[in-house]
């Protein structure tokens, strides 16, 4: 299991175009992925989960990821994250 | 533990403020009430002060029995241990002394429209509902015929697309995706949306819909007692699954019992039908009708019979 803390700086935060990319990116693996913003936590696959939080620009929320591809996962979030931030 | 404001509370049981209104932001902690009924008698050892105090019918009318002098005390003794609020019942008058305090410690004293025994369990619900530990489980909550139904699986399992058959049947969505759930006593679960998610469901290859847009507001209920949880999964030729249902499985949330139901799906098996059978069988049993049992009962009678003829 790995845990990672992460900031979107996208404008508006996790909103429908961000947060669909992400779950489309975690929903290609196999691993667990859970989301976690102010003690909510939800299943990162899950598009309405992600958006139910709400999470505004520039505030952390913290990644966890669990099963067998879970490095590659991570890694892609990483990636995928700095990629939507950079476009911002 | 969650916040509430005294605010809150008047806004939730439109509750009227007399007297105290600079206290209307103070914050309300215990979900439990008072009835300070022995206070008012003089005896302040079990005064719970860190509760919201209700002034029934009873209490108003033995207010009147004490003289002025210490009705004035204990009056004051009440206000100065700082509780959230005081409200008073429907039919109680409200004593000048109670408003003459509520002004100087700035405790607010409210007057509720409810009589006594409907505005303790009204509040008490209400603080329940604000104060619970909540929590959020990962499924569709649906009301089939009036039984709270979790659907949960892996993602991409087709909870939702089960859920909008169910609702093209009749019955009503109440949470899509994250359901937030809190117990409400011991043995009641109740579950929601999260206020974002309200009356929306996400399809595969169509989007977010508007339940009540596409399928008018009977598709849609607020909040919704859950009864049991169906977990739905890929037919696993190595797993049993239950081929008669005279055992259930239990899942404890909180620490209620709630029956727990896995349905194998596969292409051949109409998944919104299954659903829709299992609500309908829990509710025979809990109107008093087992089918599994009966046609177990039924069976062993035969067995009996055939062992008499040998």
């Amino acid at each position: 299991m790995i845990e990672m803390s992460y900031k979107i700086s996208y404008p508006h935060g996790l909103h429908a175009r961000p947060a669909t990319l992400l779950v489309a990116k975690v929903s290609s693996f196999q691993s667990q992925v859970f989301l976690t913003y102010k003690g909510s936590s939800v299943n990162m696959k899950s598009i309405m989960g992600v958006l139910s939080l709400g999470v505004p620009e520039n505030q952390s929320f913290k990644i966890m990821v669990d099963g067998v591809d879970e490095q590659e996962c991570m890694l892609a979030i990483q990636r995928l994250i700095a990629d939507i931030n950079q476009s911002s | 533990m969650q916040k509430l404001t005294v605010q809150e509370v008047i806004q939730g049981l439109k509750l009227e403020v007399l007297a105290g209104q600079g206290g209307v932001n103070r914050e309300v902690t215990n979900p439990s009430l008072s009835k300070p009924g022995l206070e008012l008698a003089g005896l302040f050892d079990f005064y719970e002060h860190d509760r919201i105090q209700i002034i029934g019918s009873k209490e108003g009318a033995f207010f009147h029995w004490l003289d002025v002098q210490d009705q004035e005390i204990r009056v004051r003794m009440l206000f100065e241990k700082q509780p959230p609020a005081f409200v008073f019942s429907k039919n109680v008058v409200v004593p000048e002394v109670f408003i003459r305090f509520a002004n100087q410690f700035q405790i607010p004293v409210c007057k509720s429209t409810y009589k006594t025994s409907s505005l303790f369990s009204e509040l008490f619900a209400f603080l329940q509902a604000k104060l619970a530990e909540r929590t959020t489980l990962h499924g569709v909550l649906l009301d089939i015929n009036g039984v709270g139904v979790v659907i949960t699986g892996k993602s991409g399992v087709g909870k939702s697309e089960v859920a909008l058959e169910l609702v093209r049947r009749g019955y009503m969505l109440v949470a899509d995706d994250i359901v937030e759930i809190y117990q409400r006593e011991k043995g009641i679960i109740i579950g929601e949306a999260p206020d974002v998610l309200k009356k929306y469901l996400e399809i595969r290859g169509i989007g977010i819909v508007n339940v009540v847009y596409l399928y008018g507001v009977r598709a849609y209920r607020e909040n919704k007692r859950i009864s049991m949880i169906v977990n739905l999964e890929k037919w696993d030729d190595a797993k049993e699954y239950n081929r008669l249902g005279l055992e259930e499985d239990k899942r404890i949330i909180f620490d209620t019992e709630i029956v727990h139901l896995t349905i194998p799906i596969t292409e051949a098996r109409n998944t919104a039908t299954l659903v829709e059978a299992a609500a309908n069988d829990y509710k025979s049993k809990h109107l008093g009708y087992h089918s599994a049992n009966d046609f177990n009962d039924a069976l062993n009678n035969k067995i009996k019979q055939n062992a008499k003829k040998e």
